[in-house]
């Protein structure tokens, strides 16, 4: 077997074995790219209300709290509440929060839905533990060695000493470029 | 719900010091610039106190910040947000309204991360109060600094469309003029901006209620 079709082998397989974190890390990245935009991890809802908040007190007990946020239709598990400024109140719930104008009866309810795949694929991207660590350090080896095969496996007008090497230096010149221009 | 009760004069100073840094900035780039800063190993394991036994309140932390930076302490208080990504970041404030800025934790490597999920808890903290010795040295830098990024600004805008100099870096140096005149009152010397160094936090809503 010579070296070539040796490369071939190594980039067809590992290809197939690497695709699915590749899908991972790249849908994530694309997520997280826009975190300034949105909430890569949480889709959050807004909505206001108009109550009659007047007997809400300044500082609520447990119990006023969570009457409250039941009688506008929030049955979730109450967490906290504290006084944002002298005329509103945020009452913290799980899965969302309620800031209450105690005057105006304006409720500002804002609530987390977590995105299911995405979430987790972030989650990955983040590193949860030391097990990930390993798992994509292996992955990162295994795309180091497609590249090299890749560069290698092809001869002729298509390989890396005609077209493939114009495209190669291509995709080294424009980051290296963006880099001089913006850092 | 936690009572906490701010006594000691000029405590205001002390919370808005601990704001200073971060209100400058701005919650989301807290959150982006300092990400891998936070990611320091703490050979430290978590807290194991109990409900029952001394713990500090956020507001009680800060103002005796002099007394705890650099101690190892454990503390609660009310997490109001926490950083998206990664969550290695949370912003803490007391349940009673009382403290003006809030306390900025940074997760050591060790310990869980913050998510979504446990904002609006009550969190039991363990780590280490960070102090940040605010001098008018610190400001001039500070300041220096604004007034570059500002020109920077205003040559970048010429560039796209008429626009007058950046609202950011004017707000930048008010704060600053802000904090020249709380320097100004103050009898250390040095403002006191601090932060904190978290091994370890847990969720004790249920048990402080």
């Amino acid at each position: 077997m010579n070296w070539r079709r040796f490369a071939r082998i190594i980039h067809r397989d590992l290809g197939y074995l690497i695709v699915g974190t590749t899908i991972v890390y790249a849908i994530s990245g694309l997520a997280m790219n826009h975190a300034r935009d949105w909430n890569p991890d949480y889709a959050v809802i807004k909505r206001i209300e108009r109550v009659d908040a007047s007997a809400l007190p300044e500082k609520p007990k447990r119990e006023e709290a969570k009457a409250f946020l039941q009688s506008i239709g929030i049955d979730a598990r109450f967490k906290t509440a504290y006084p944002e400024s002298q005329s509103t109140i945020k009452l913290f719930y799980e899965g969302g929060s309620a800031i209450i104008d105690r005057s105006s009866g304006e409720v500002q309810i804002e609530e987390l839905r977590r995105r299911p795949v995405l979430h987790l694929f972030n989650r990955l991207h983040r590193n949860p533990g030391r097990w990930w660590t390993w798992f994509s350090d292996i992955f990162c080896i295994g795309l180091l060695i497609v590249s090299i095969s890749g560069i290698i496996l092809l001869p002729g007008k298509n390989g890396i000493t005609r077209r493939g090497g114009i495209l190669t230096a291509a995709g080294i010149l424009l980051p290296t470029l963006l880099v001089i221009i913006n850092l | 719900m936690l009572r906490n009760k701010s006594t000691v004069p000029g405590s205001g100073v002390v919370f808005g010091t601990a704001l200073f840094a971060l209100a400058a900035l701005g919650l989301p780039n807290i959150c982006a610039a300092s990400e891998h800063a936070a990611s320091k190993n703490y050979d430290h394991a978590p807290s194991s106190c109990t409900p029952t036994c001394s713990v500090l309140s956020a507001v009680e932390l800060l103002e005796r910040g002099d007394e705890y930076a650099g101690k190892e302490v454990s503390f609660d208080g009310l997490l109001i947000g926490a950083c998206l990504h990664g969550g290695r970041k949370g912003f803490i404030k007391d349940s009673d309204g009382e403290m003006d800025g809030f306390l900025r934790v940074d997760i050591g490597g060790k310990a869980k991360p913050f998510t979504q999920d446990n904002v609006g808890e009550i969190i039991r903290v363990s780590g280490t109060l960070v102090e940040k010795r605010i001098d008018a040295a610190y400001l001039d830098r500070w300041e220096a600094k604004a007034i570059e990024q500002a020109k920077q600004h205003k040559k970048e805008e010429e560039c796209k469309h008429a626009c007058p100099e950046g609202e950011e870096e004017a707000k930048v140096l008010e704060r600053i003029k802000e904090y020249r005149a709380a320097l100004a009152a103050s009898s250390k010397g040095y403002l006191s901006s601090f932060s904190f160094a978290a091994d370890g936090w847990t969720i004790v809503t249920e048990q402080v209620e």
